[in-house]
């Protein structure tokens, strides 16, 4: 059933046995989780139905850190949250995310790939994929038939990527949850305030307000924070009427360790030795066998291990204005490409419009670094809620991974005999390219680990020394590899609900 | 007429030329006998060259930021182009020259494998690409021809 809080009565006090707080791609799938079930579910969503302005204002903040992005943009909150806009980019993070890298400082989740394994064929459907196909790329080939790119398989690899619709978790889930007796979904319910026990161990209730009013109250047996990547770090440390650095944060690290995808669009161009290069696998969605997928080009585990880079994928981009007027093609009879001398120099105008250059578009995992993180601001929203400053520090080591990121294709297309590379990161190394930009996926500010000295939740998602509050969502995520976050995410949430269901009632 | 439109045409004409040169070298048996100079061996090697402006280009920076490039002559240069695919100027004859490109294929295969590569002007090529690129600019200077 839906619940448009701004109809409740002031003070009105509800119960549940679970209350989700967010209604975005992990608060909606653990609630469908409960579906047909005995469990009292109650789903908070701050926003309603469609985007509206108050309530998305709710998002602003201050990015004082780099790069520039907009707080109030990327996120999107009503029913559905984020996956309203959200471009359906699909992948599991590799086994080596998950892994403590030990040129990597403070990577290392507390659950490995196979653990997450079951839990994102799972997911696979629920975001609206096809077959779960991600390390056969032959099962791909053998229905489109297009080839894949001869690369050195010690530098890069071509990987699997699926595409969702993409799935709006609002739209395609809204019925069900609204045909479910047992769930309550309030739209228009913002969470003010975790309310705890004395010693901040239990959390007793929350303290819940629309903009215009009602405020309300709620109790439950347990609470699931399922916010976002900088909200979820946001509720913890507004939620400090007994802990006074905010609930979970008794060794200051709620909102530290925050990070998002580094990535360069394009990071270089490829000319082309001959233009007739068919780069049809990577560079067109493939609708087959029920799912859709196109190809990437990403790390191999032997190359990172060798020579200790972050993991990176990137993406072969057609159609766009080229950066530069050069053209490349000097190298065609060198490349022997056959007829090569027969279509040189004057024809630029005619190969920029057919394309016969592609952008290597890079997607690289930044260093997690606790002293990138969000804190409180001064500034308040409509409630009087203190906003968020985000610092995002990025390392030096980020740009380096990035300049070798971009070698190693530079390398592999001129190896190959297909072409050769420019780009602004080839003629200064010591600088980020214009063109680098956020991924809009943020990660890391109630990071799950084994030890509440080094993260905020553990590996059943609670949050350290809190018996019944627990955390979803990217914010977990110690290391983000180069994977957009969705899938893991959903992952992530039934995973979790399959623990919730198996605790005592 | 443009500067690229000449270059084009005057390209054309020389790689016509130096065709029936070594046609008629490798037709009359005399392959072995005729020995090129620098010039001819640097306007066959820079003809493996598809687009001169930008090879120049390259080849100009790599000659100011390269310490190693600096100071070579074009002989000099012509040389160590020729190194690059181990060949040496006194055991060349234009037969082996026009039948060469394979080699620099192989070589430029081999630099972007084991990464002998140079970043020039926001390009990345290889170690003997850069070479040639030096050798265009070096040769369309020697011949009045400054890029």
């Amino acid at each position: 059933m839906f619940i448009d809080a701004r109809e409740l009565d002031q003070g009105q006090h509800i119960e549940a046995d679970i209350c989700i707080i967010g209604a975005g791609a992990a608060g909606i799938t653990i609630a469908r989780e409960y579906i047909g079930s005995s469990t009292k579910v109650v789903l908070l969503e701050s926003g309603g139905l469609d985007i509206d302005q108050k309530t998305q204002s709710l998002y602003e903040g201050e990015n004082i850190g780099m790069p520039s992005f907009k707080l109030v943009r990327n996120r999107l909150r009503f029913f559905g949250g984020t996956t309203n806009h959200w471009a359906g980019h699909c992948r599991p993070l590799d086994p080596i995310d998950f892994e403590k890298r030990n040129w990597l400082p403070h990577s290392g989740w507390p659950i490995t790939r196979s653990d997450l394994d079951p839990f994102y064929h799972r997911a696979q459907p629920i975001v609206g994929l096809g077959p779960y196909e991600y390390e056969n790329l032959e099962f791909w080939q053998s229905q489109i038939n297009q080839p894949d790119l001869p690369v050195n398989e010690n530098r890069l690899k071509t990987v699997v990527y699926n595409q969702s619709p993409p799935t709006r978790f609002g739209k395609q889930y809204r019925q069900e949850l609204k045909d479910a007796s047992n769930i309550d979904v309030y739209l228009y319910a913002n969470v003010l305030d975790i309310l705890s026990n004395e010693s901040a161990t239990q959390v007793t209730g929350l303290k819940v307000a629309c903009i215009d009013g009602p405020e309300f109250s709620l109790s439950a047996r347990t609470f699931v924070l399922a916010t976002g990547g900088m909200e979820n770090a946001r509720l913890l440390l507004l939620s400090n009427s007994v802990a006074k650095n905010g609930l979970g944060n008794d060794n200051d690290l709620v909102g530290r360790y925050f990070m998002d995808h580094l990535l360069l669009r394009p990071g270089a161009d490829i000319s082309f030795s001959d233009p007739r290069l068919n780069l049809h696998l990577y560079d067109a969605v493939h609708e087959v066998a029920g799912g859709r997928m196109f190809a990437i080009l990403a790390s191999p585990e032997v190359l990172l291990r060798k020579e200790k880079l972050n993991n990176f994928r990137m993406h072969l981009i057609k159609a766009r204005p080229k950066t530069t007027d050069a053209d490349g093609r000097i190298f065609s009879q060198l490349d022997a490409v056959p007829g090569a001398e027969e279509h040189i120099l004057d024809d630029l105008p005619e190969r920029k419009k057919n394309h016969d250059f592609i952008s290597l578009h890079l997607v690289l995992e930044p260093s997690p670094d606790p002293d990138s993180r969000i804190t409180l601001s001064e500034k308040t929203d409509l409630f009087g809620q203190q906003k968020i400053n985000v610092n995002w520090q990025i390392k030096d080591k980020d740009l380096s991974n990035a300049n070798r990121a971009m070698e190693l294709a530079a390398i592999e297309f001129g190896r190959m005999g297909l072409g050769r590379a420019y780009g602004e990161i080839f003629k200064d190394s010591s600088h980020w390219p214009r063109t680098m930009e956020a991924g809009k996926h943020h990660c890391g500010t109630t990071r799950m680990t084994d030890n509440p000295q080094t993260g905020v939740a553990d590996r059943n998602c609670k949050v350290n020394n809190i018996s019944n509050l627990y955390v979803t969502g990217s914010s977990l995520f110690p290391t983000i590899g180069y994977a957009n976050p969705t899938l893991t995410i959903v992952a992530l949430a039934l995973r979790l609900s399959d623990h919730l269901k198996g605790l005592p009632a | 007429m443009k500067q690229k439109t000449m270059l084009k045409s005057r390209r054309a004409f020389l790689k016509t030329g130096i065709f029936i040169t070594g046609a008629v070298a490798i037709g009359t048996g005399l392959n072995y006998a005729i020995r090129p100079d620098t010039q001819s061996i640097a306007s066959i090697l820079t003809h493996y060259l598809d687009y001169p402006d930008l090879a120049i280009q390259l080849g100009s920076s790599l000659i100011e930021n390269e310490p190693g490039l600096a100071q070579l002559t074009i002989e000099q240069m012509t040389e160590l182009a020729l190194q690059d695919v181990g060949l040496q100027k006194d055991q060349l004859t234009y037969y082996s020259l026009l039948t060469n490109i394979d080699n620099y294929r192989k070589a430029i295969h081999k630099d972007f494998d084991v990464e002998n590569i140079v970043l020039v002007d926001g390009w990345v090529i290889s170690r003997t690409e850069g070479h040639l690129c030096a050798l265009l600019y070096l040769y369309e200077n020697a011949n009045g021809r400054p890029a």
